[in-house]
């Protein structure tokens, strides 16, 4: 078993194979994405924020787009970022799995907080690695999804050992601002996340 | 039913996000900590940007702190970074300066020149500040730092677990004094005790801590673990908030008890955490027994024991937040708690004496309010606890109830951070009245009053 990479070879799904569909429905979406990886979220309330809307998107206003963002969505978001390691996207390597993603809705009448929750099945026993793994997850949903989505990210449970530190150091949000603000960690991150080709407004879009 | 009221936003907002606001200890004044690398100024008159800080760190800053002690006609703020350093900033308020040129103008003048440099190319006064020292030491990412209320002794901590304190010997000059390491996680926010030389600090790894001096050396003297979650912050109460309970010649055997009980205890502290419990501990004063006939003092046993302190959680304030509760204020003037986090929401509580028959004070609507706490772990001896108050989920002497609650206090943006302030706006109603400030992810720092 080689040291440097606990699991030298990876199971890999066909990209067919992938769950997926046809189009993805068009979500208003924030500007500057990928300028700057540490979320910044410029004013919603003048509805200046995007500063090229594609076509379809110019009819929607932020945050009151009809259509519900669901969990096809965040999984198209999230699976063709590239593994650290390997040359395969996170969906191809069973990382992230459409059946691991899931949304919950609002907890009260008043309150207009959304939670994404994904966990992440690790390829390797690598606590680093599984680590950044996860934040790119976080990173591009933070960046992708509306504010009002809180973002869990997790290591699916049973499946790694150093979970728990994983699970925390993921959910605190002033390590990941920090982490962000890391220069060479922040080189990693994006180019995990530079492989990104979906379909659809928000693919057009970043892909600007 | 009491509400809380949007008065105000400060303008202009921050373009990122804002971390932390700090205000000033005797002027109108809020100190707000930005991702921008900057410190913005607002005023509590007009609620406008009165200056900027910048320049003086390489990454967002995430925490700033006024020092109360010291000349009043000096303004002295320090800034705590994550580029693992801290800066100390001074602006002369004296007569003739700033300060003064404002109320000759009615406080309406901005200056909005320097604002936008963030004087990257080196000048030295920028809107008056002056970056004084920049204090190296930490190994990443500075979390929170506090100047002691009576002391000029200035704690900062960071992720590398540590805390540091130092010492202000002249202007311009710090010496660190101790460098506390014995957290097991980033340590994430420092307070200093309103009357004694102690200091509290919470951490990733779920405790609190408490230092103190024993003898020369900084140590450890109290170790509160329980929550669940790292601890997000941590503050004393006001020296006097056993008053706010009310005269002590109206109470009971019992509720008399347990005010010596505090008095003795001194400041409690509370804290708020990850695991959305918002938890107040008391110290258990010590009885020093009297030795027995014929044995002699053995100065390092009793030193020792003198030396380490324990605390107790004394109450767990109503569960209203869903997701990790960021930050919590407990005001000096009328001892109110608020407190604010990932949820987007502002909770205010306020404590009262529980009622002899057991039915909770106030109006019964049940609307907002919610009697007592959660109900706690098994507790051996309820009458001994009841009487030192030093259980308080059921059962205590005091009860703590929820008397406003907001939704959405920033849209539906994380909000990082909620301090009472004194209100200095044309609009106050009357003296001691405060003003609560929340700082968000939307770069906003928002102005409520609390309305009865």
């Amino acid at each position: 078993m080689e040291a440097d990479k606990d699991n030298a070879n990876p199971t890999i799904i066909n990209p067919s194979d992938l769950p997926s569909r046809r189009r993805s429905a068009p979500t208003a979406k924030r500007a500057g994405l990928f300028d700057a990886l540490a979320p910044a979220y410029p004013s919603l309330v003048d509805g200046s924020s995007s500063p090229e809307p594609s076509s379809s998107e110019a009819s929607l206003s932020s945050d009151e787009e009809p259509e519900e963002i669901d969990e096809q969505e965040v999984y198209d978001l999230i699976s063709t970022i590239s593994d650290p390691e390997h040359p395969l996207s996170l969906g191809s390597l069973g990382v992230v799995k459409l059946e691991d993603i899931a949304i919950l809705p609002p907890t009260s009448p008043r309150s207009r907080i959304s939670t994404v929750t994904v966990l992440v099945t690790p390829t390797t026993s690598a606590c680093s690695l599984t680590t950044v793994i996860g934040l790119g997850v976080k990173v591009r949903l933070v960046n992708a999804l509306p504010p009002r989505f809180r973002i869990d990210v997790r290591i699916k449970p049973g499946t790694s050992g150093t979970a728990g530190e994983v699970n925390k150091q993921l959910g605190d949000k002033e390590r990941v601002a920090a982490a962000m603000e890391n220069k060479s960690l922040l080189n990693v991150v994006n180019n995990m996340l530079a492989t990104y080709q979906g379909q659809g407004a928000l693919a057009q879009q970043a892909a600007a | 039913m009491p509400h809380l009221t949007h008065l105000a936003t400060c303008t202009p907002p921050c373009t990122t996000r804002t971390w932390l606001s700090a205000p000033h200890p005797s002027l109108p004044l809020l100190a707000t900590a930005c991702a921008d690398k900057t410190v913005r100024v607002y005023s509590l008159q007009n609620f406008r940007l009165e200056s900027t800080i910048g320049g003086g760190h390489k990454r967002s800053i995430r925490s700033c702190a006024w020092k109360t002690a010291g000349r009043k006609e000096e303004s002295v703020l320090g800034t705590g970074s994550f580029d693992a350093s801290a800066g100390i900033w001074r602006r002369w308020e004296g007569s003739g300066g700033r300060r003064g040129r404002e109320e000759e103008e009615g406080g309406g003048e901005v200056d909005f020149t320097t604002g936008g440099a963030g004087g990257v190319d080196g000048d030295e006064e920028e809107d008056g500040w002056r970056f004084a020292v920049i204090l190296d030491g930490h190994d990443s990412e500075i979390k929170s730092l506090a100047f002691a209320p009576s002391a000029p002794l200035l704690a900062t901590c960071s992720r590398d677990k540590s805390v540091w304190i130092w010492e202000e010997l002249e202007d311009d000059n710090f010496e660190t004094v101790a460098v506390l390491q014995e957290h097991e996680g980033d340590v994430k926010c420092v307070a200093w005790h309103p009357t004694e030389e102690v200091l509290a600090s919470g951490s990733y790894d779920d405790t609190v801590r408490l230092w103190r001096e024993d003898g020369d050396d900084w140590a450890c003297c109290a170790l509160l673990a329980g929550h669940e979650g790292t601890v997000w912050w941590v503050e004393f109460e006001d020296g006097n908030g056993i008053y706010a309970l009310g005269e002590r010649e109206e109470l009971g055997g019992e509720q008399r008890a347990y005010v010596d009980v505090r008095l003795k205890a001194g400041a409690r502290l509370i804290s708020c955490s990850d695991d959305m419990t918002i938890r107040v501990w008391r110290r258990v004063p010590k009885e020093r027994a009297a030795l027995p006939a014929g044995q002699v003092k053995t100065a390092s046993i009793w030193k020792n024991r003198d030396f380490e302190e324990e605390w107790v959680e004394e109450a767990r304030l109503p569960q209203v937040h869903e997701r990790p509760v960021y930050c919590v204020s407990w005001s000096r003037k009328t001892g109110r708690v608020a407190s604010t986090g990932s949820d987007g929401k502002i909770v205010v509580y306020e404590e009262r004496w529980r009622s002899a028959d057991g039915v909770k004070n106030g109006g019964g609507n049940g609307d907002v309010s919610m009697a007592g706490g959660v109900t706690g772990p098994d507790m051996e001896d309820i009458t001994a606890k009841k009487l030192h108050g030093s259980d308080g989920h059921t059962g205590g002497v005091t009860e703590w109830i929820v008397v406003a609650e907001i939704d959405n206090a920033h849209d539906v943006f994380e909000v990082n951070h909620v301090v009472w302030a004194p209100r200095a706006d044309k609009g106050k109603r009357f003296e001691d009245e405060e003003v609560l400030v929340s700082t968000g992810d939307d770069g906003e720092v928002k102005i409520w009053t609390f309305d009865i």
